[in-house]
């Protein structure tokens, strides 16, 4: 009759202990979880900026190959052969470099649009200059072989 | 439930969810692991596109550079090899363009091959442009259309008529020729005998008593023709006198205004394109353009009215004179025989039967018995290119709406 409550307390110990194990077993896969988480999530924001930097530099080159004059800066790029523009989407601001360069023949020119960005969870996301930057380039060329335009009939 | 049981089953609980959590995190992970190669694939494939794109752009400074220096060199190749698997007919002409290596393609490999079909359309170029990753895999295609100083447009045809000269013409045996002028819808006079247009077209005929005007008397005397070769139809000389052709200076009125501004050189790299082709009056399409520069006769039948030929005898073909086409011989379309504007090389020639239009920068003295001129309202077909109006024909230009990428 005696023996009772002493079985009893020593179950209330035992299940004090298997809750510290089960808090602790919880909270690490729970911490793992989270980091997970947040490199997901870092990834994730880090390819949406690249995707984006990626069609700013196809906006970029399809607006100076259709005709330079509607594109921002474009007299700059006439005159120095450089063009910069800042754009600022999703809170994120790239900064798009295009330099034109010359080649062996007078109808062709080289041209490389950079697209430069602060990755998600930096310190400075409107600093694309900061060390640790993301950066889309593309290369290509431009002619100026003419395209026949219909003349106008009086 | 036994006290006991309270915690393992507490344990268990918490193992199922943090097994459960990272379940969950391991696919989370897994599906942005997805979308950053995709991101990166989207990257390699824009900068094979835009490799593509500069190779073709560097294709277009070449060719531009290729016509001014030496245009007539451009299509002297053809390989097979090059032709894209939709362009692999008879008539397609298709060779490579290596590029200059000193710019950085990333490490594409670049493939531009060039197209054209020499029948149909031999002032029309397809580029191609192809750029291609091995190490990414990542790959871009890009073409476009251009016109080529290959050709020019006809113009306006004015000198309806089968026969179309720069001096006199008569018959080496009165009435032994035949002449069929435009009829009133343009056909030609076969079976109805309506031959209301000219017969014959010359645009010089001597001013014989010096008045300035080209009187019915020497316009007779310049076309010796009997009336029933001619069936009707007229005869045309110039209403005042004109500047006889000088075989010195033998200017290119006659040429003009068959062929507009496609040059003799034009034709003859066309032939020249379609002989390489192995084009042929047997092949389909067949051989349209023939630049001859043989003195031998000619007794080859060729042209269809739907798929009328242009024969061109060169300067050289008629050095001495020109050569015959022999009487059992039929050509459908277009005979210029270039006489350097001297009759004397025209002298004697027989046309064998011609549905088209004969011209030639002189007169045609002696015309040999069984010749036959009849009228063919397509008869420039062979050569009658598809051309915008207006277009400047002796630059490369882009096809407008041409420009595609991918495919």
């Amino acid at each position: 009759m005696s023996k009772r409550p002493e079985l009893a307390r020593q179950a209330q110990g035992y299940t004090l202990i298997e809750a510290l194990v089960a808090a602790a077993l919880l909270g690490l896969g729970m911490m793992g979880a989270i980091t997970l988480a947040m490199h997901s999530l870092q990834a994730a924001g880090s390819s949406r900026q690249q995707s984006t930097a990626l069609a700013l530099a196809q906006n970029t080159i399809d607006c100076l190959r259709s005709g330079p004059a509607l594109c921002t800066d474009s007299a700059a790029l006439a005159s120095t052969g450089q063009m910069q523009e800042t754009q600022t989407l999703s809170g994120t601001a790239y900064q798009i470099n295009s330099t034109l360069s010359s080649t062996g023949l007078a109808q062709l020119q080289g041209l490389q649009v950079t697209v430069k960005w602060q990755p998600s969870g930096s310190s400075s996301p409107h600093n694309p200059m900061a060390p640790g930057s993301g950066q889309v380039a593309l290369s290509t060329r431009l002619s100026s072989v003419p395209v026949f335009v219909q003349a106008a009939m009086p | 439930m036994k006290v006991p049981d309270r915690g393992a089953i507490t344990l268990l609980m918490v193992t199922l969810l943090v097994l459960l959590a990272s379940i969950v995190g391991l696919f989370t992970a897994r599906s942005i692991l997805s979308e950053r190669l995709s991101a990166n694939n989207g990257v390699w494939a824009a900068q094979a596109q835009q490799t593509a794109e500069a190779a073709l752009e560097t294709a277009l400074a070449n060719i531009v550079q290729s016509f001014s220096i030496a245009p007539n060199t451009f299509w002297s190749t053809h390989d097979p090899q090059q032709c894209l698997s939709a362009y692999t007919g008879i008539e397609w002409q298709c060779r490579s363009l290596l590029l200059d290596t000193g710019w950085d393609t990333q490490g594409h490999t670049l493939q531009v091959r060039v197209m054209r079909d020499v029948v149909r359309a031999p002032h029309v170029a397809l580029v191609h442009a192809q750029a291609r990753h091995p190490g990414n895999h990542s790959s871009g295609q890009v073409q476009q259309s251009i016109y080529l100083p290959t050709a020019g447009p006809i113009g306006n045809a004015n000198q309806l008529t089968p026969l179309l000269t720069q001096g006199c013409v008569n018959e080496a045996i009165a009435g032994s020729t035949r002449f069929c002028a435009p009829g009133a819808n343009q056909t030609g006079c076969s079976g109805n005998g309506l031959s209301i247009g000219t017969a014959i077209q010359t645009l010089y005929a001597p001013d014989l008593d010096g008045n300035g005007l080209i009187s019915a008397a020497e316009q007779q005397a310049c076309l010796k023709v009997n009336a029933s070769s001619l069936q009707g139809g007229a005869l045309v000389t110039p209403a005042t006198a004109t500047l006889a052709p000088n075989p010195a200076t033998c200017d290119s009125a006659v040429w003009n205004s068959l062929f507009g501004q496609t040059t003799p050189a034009h034709i003859h790299a066309i032939s020249q394109a379609q002989a390489l082709k192995g084009l042929s009056s047997l092949t389909q399409p067949a051989r349209s353009v023939y630049w001859i520069d043989s003195p031998a006769e000619w007794s080859q039948s060729v042209g269809t009215p739907s798929a009328p030929v242009v024969l061109v005898f060169s300067a050289s073909a008629c050095a001495s004179q020109c050569p015959r086409i022999s009487p059992s011989t039929q050509i459908v379309g277009t005979v210029f025989l270039d006489t350097q504007c001297q009759d004397s090389r025209a002298a004697l020639w027989h046309s064998g039967s011609v549905s088209g239009q004969v011209a030639l920068p002189s007169g045609l003295p002696n015309l040999q018995a069984g010749s036959q001129f009849l009228w063919l309202a397509n008869h420039r077909q062979a050569f009658d290119w598809p051309w915008p109006v207006n277009i400047d024909a002796t630059r490369v230009q882009r096809v407008r709406g041409s420009w595609k990428s991918g495919g």
